[in-house]
């Protein structure tokens, strides 16, 4: 342990020591903020944007577009089929509420259809919109279940409703949505630093077999394992420390509430680091030199971290994608951190941690059976 | 009191035999040359001694003990100098000497003074707090000394210390290495300049095809090639020279040209002076100079081995 903890100091002095490494581990996570802001941002304004297309026309679904309009801090824009998509793709709107033909009769007869919310944005927002409308049609639909079998018109009982004093009050949405938009898109790209700065961590042990220093510590009382060891724990730290330097700035910096308790997010996300780790390390077993690994991690990095969610929520990609997605460990935290948002108890999804934890487990095994099979001196014994 | 013991000492990749047999031991305050060409076998025996390859089969023993057995006592006790320069250029010399030092269990003031006392003995210590990134070879090769020194190894494996740098500091880590001799350690030397092995080393092994072919003091080495002869034969122009048609000459074993200079190597017992120099004259090349040479090692080793050392 005491080699260990030597050789952690001394990894430390080595990166501390350079100026450029400094401004990666550091930076990074501050670069991750920021593009969240940059790219999902309009931040002052805090303003969700809902396109209403009303093919129906019916006199329910006006009265439910003005509803939306009378929340604070939504903003309503009309739209009409052709220029929907376009709205979406453009992100002039974060979702879409299109009442078909025959809603306002659905909602008359009791069974509410022909309506759809579309978004690209995710569960972070539709969510929300969701709950609100589910709320105002509840109430409505109370009616048709009150009246049915007696001869009372609907629409009698639905305008005294309007009328009535405990008509609808809208409560703000405002921020949570973006909220939780803002946190799922940070921890997107905080994942993709994180992977790289592991990367770039887990190849020191590469570089240092490139320029013989590696060489020169096996043939102390040190052992290639203390070694490695030494290379993940330091790896290790640097991740949770970015971490929690995200959260720090995301929360304290740019304001954005993760409506649920810190500690569990940096549970969640230091579980990941320990990913992180992992994987790096199975890349740099793989791996002959520092720019092979550099070469691997691009190619492997990128593509999952698309596919799982990090640059754009998961719910924009075909099912069979989204299926791909399961073995791929980025999907389950971002997962994770999106139900934490949405209320789920922490202890409730002790599924996703042990996910999580055998992603990190299968990756270290992986590497530690690689590195033993390699006999070469320049390798590993 | 023998240092090192090394019996049968065998290493295999795969079916290739990089080591086979070797056997050789080395008394305490000896600087012993391992002499071979590349490929020869002695960085992996090397390697094998300083516990960065496994033995496939043999027997290495230090300070009388099994290093298989013993691998962390061996390694406290040996200090390697790799060939190749495994410094940080981003820590300072201290901190670099400082580091290696600490994995051999060393810490606070005792750590400090050994590092500074390395540092000094390489003539770096004015350089303490500079990075080594602004020093030159020569200064690059002295630290990478002083970081398997300072913890007073019984056994100190140099590999190739010397390549590429100055004279100077090349001087100045050979009169290093006499200084460590003298303070008692024990050295392992290799080296492709065979002036640097006959000066410093007080026995040498030469190693051939994975084998020990010779062993002794080098005046015991000499010994061995008392049937032959070395002729130096300086010529104003060389590029006309056919080497290969100088060794149809009887009685010439090896042939090398070195700068103007033909280096013939020939049976003692052959008088075969007068058909070089008629040679040379119907080649129309005028010579210099001639002269006939004592064996020295570079002449041991290329007819024990049949090739030069930097072959």
């Amino acid at each position: 342990m005491r080699n260990i903890i030597w050789l952690m100091q001394n990894a430390l002095r080595v990166i501390f020591k350079n100026k450029k490494n400094v401004l990666i581990y550091i930076f990074g996570p501050v670069i991750s903020v920021m593009i969240a802001v940059a790219a999902y941002g309009d931040w002052t304004g805090s303003e969700l944007r809902i396109g209403v297309v009303n093919e129906d026309g019916g006199y329910i679904a006006n009265d439910t577009v003005s509803f939306f309009s009378t929340i604070k801090n939504v903003k309503v824009e009309k739209l009409d089929q052709t220029e929907m998509k376009d709205k979406i793709i453009s992100g002039s709107v974060d979702t879409v509420v299109v009442f078909e033909n025959g809603f306002t009769e659905s909602i008359e007869a009791g069974n509410p259809k022909n309506i759809q919310l579309i978004s690209i944005k995710g569960a972070e927002v539709t969510a929300f919109i969701e709950s609100y409308l589910y709320q105002y049609l509840g109430n409505i639909l109370m009616i048709s279940e009150q009246i049915e079998g007696k001869d009372i018109g609907f629409r009698k009982i639905y305008d005294q409703y309007k009328q009535s004093s405990f008509g609808v009050h809208a409560h703000s949405v405002e921020d949570t949505s973006k909220h939780s938009m803002m946190t799922v898109r940070t921890m997107g790209f905080l994942i993709i630093i994180m992977f790289l700065s592991a990367g770039t961590l887990s190849s020191m042990i590469l570089k240092e077999k490139e320029n013989r220093t590696y060489f020169r510590l096996i043939a102390t009382p040190i052992t290639s394992k203390q070694y490695v060891t030494s290379n993940t724990l330091v790896n290790t730290l640097f991740m949770i420390f970015q971490v929690i330097l995200t959260i720090v700035l995301m929360t304290q910096l740019f304001k954005i509430e993760l409506r649920f308790p810190i500690y569990e997010m940096i549970i969640v996300m230091s579980l990941f680091a320990v990913v992180t780790v992992g994987g790096s390390l199975c890349i740099v077993a793989f791996s002959k030199t520092s720019s092979a690994a550099s070469a691997i991690q691009n190619v492997i990095i990128t593509p999952t971290c698309m596919l799982s969610g990090c640059f754009f929520p998961i719910e924009i990609m075909p099912e069979s994608v989204q299926r791909l997605a399961n073995f791929f460990p980025q999907k389950w935290v971002l997962e994770t951190v999106s139900s934490l948002q949405q209320g789920a108890a922490f202890t409730s999804l002790y599924m996703n941690y042990l996910i999580l934890a055998a992603f990190a487990l299968t990756f270290f095994l992986i590497a530690v059976y690689k590195f033993s099979r390699r006999t070469d001196i320049t390798i590993f014994k | 009191m023998n240092v090192l013991e090394i019996k049968q000492l065998t290493k295999k990749f795969n079916h290739f035999i990089a080591v086979d047999g070797v056997s050789f031991s080395i008394a305490e305050g000896e600087i012993f040359g391992l002499l071979g060409a590349n490929g020869a076998g002695k960085s992996t025996a090397i390697y094998m001694i300083a516990g960065l390859l496994k033995i496939t089969k043999g027997e290495i023993k230090l300070l009388g003990k099994d290093i298989k057995k013993n691998s962390k006592f061996a390694k406290m006790n040996i200090g390697f100098v790799p060939q190749d320069i495994a410094i940080y250029e981003d820590l300072t010399a201290f901190e670099n000497v400082k580091f290696f030092a600490g994995l051999y269990g060393l810490r606070g003031e005792e750590l400090n003074q050994k590092v500074t006392e390395a540092l000094a003995f390489v003539g770096l210590g004015d350089k303490e707090k500079s990075y080594p990134k602004r020093f030159s070879g020569g200064m690059k090769r002295r630290l990478n000394i002083a970081c398997a020194i300072a913890h007073k190894p019984k056994l100190i494996i140099m590999d190739e210390p010397t390549v590429g740098i100055d004279p100077q500091s090349r001087k100045h880590i050979l009169e290093s290495v006499k200084k460590l001799n003298e303070t008692g350690c024990t050295i392992i030397y290799t080296s492709h300049y065979m002036e640097e092995v006959e000066a410093i080393c007080t026995k040498i092994a030469i190693i051939d095809h994975g084998k020990v072919i010779a062993e002794g003091t080098k005046e015991q080495l000499k010994t061995l090639i008392t049937d032959t002869k070395d002729i130096w034969i300086e010529v104003k122009n060389s590029d006309d020279i056919d080497l290969e048609e100088l060794k149809n000459i009887k009685g010439i074993r090896a042939v090398q040209l070195v700068n103007h200079t033909i280096q013939i190597h020939s049976d003692a017992e052959v008088n075969n002076l007068n058909d070089i120099i008629l040679h040379f004259m119907k080649m129309n090349i005028e010579i210099r100079s001639l002269k006939e040479n004592a064996p020295n090692l570079e002449s041991v080793f290329l007819t024990l081995t049949g090739r030069n050392l930097r072959d």
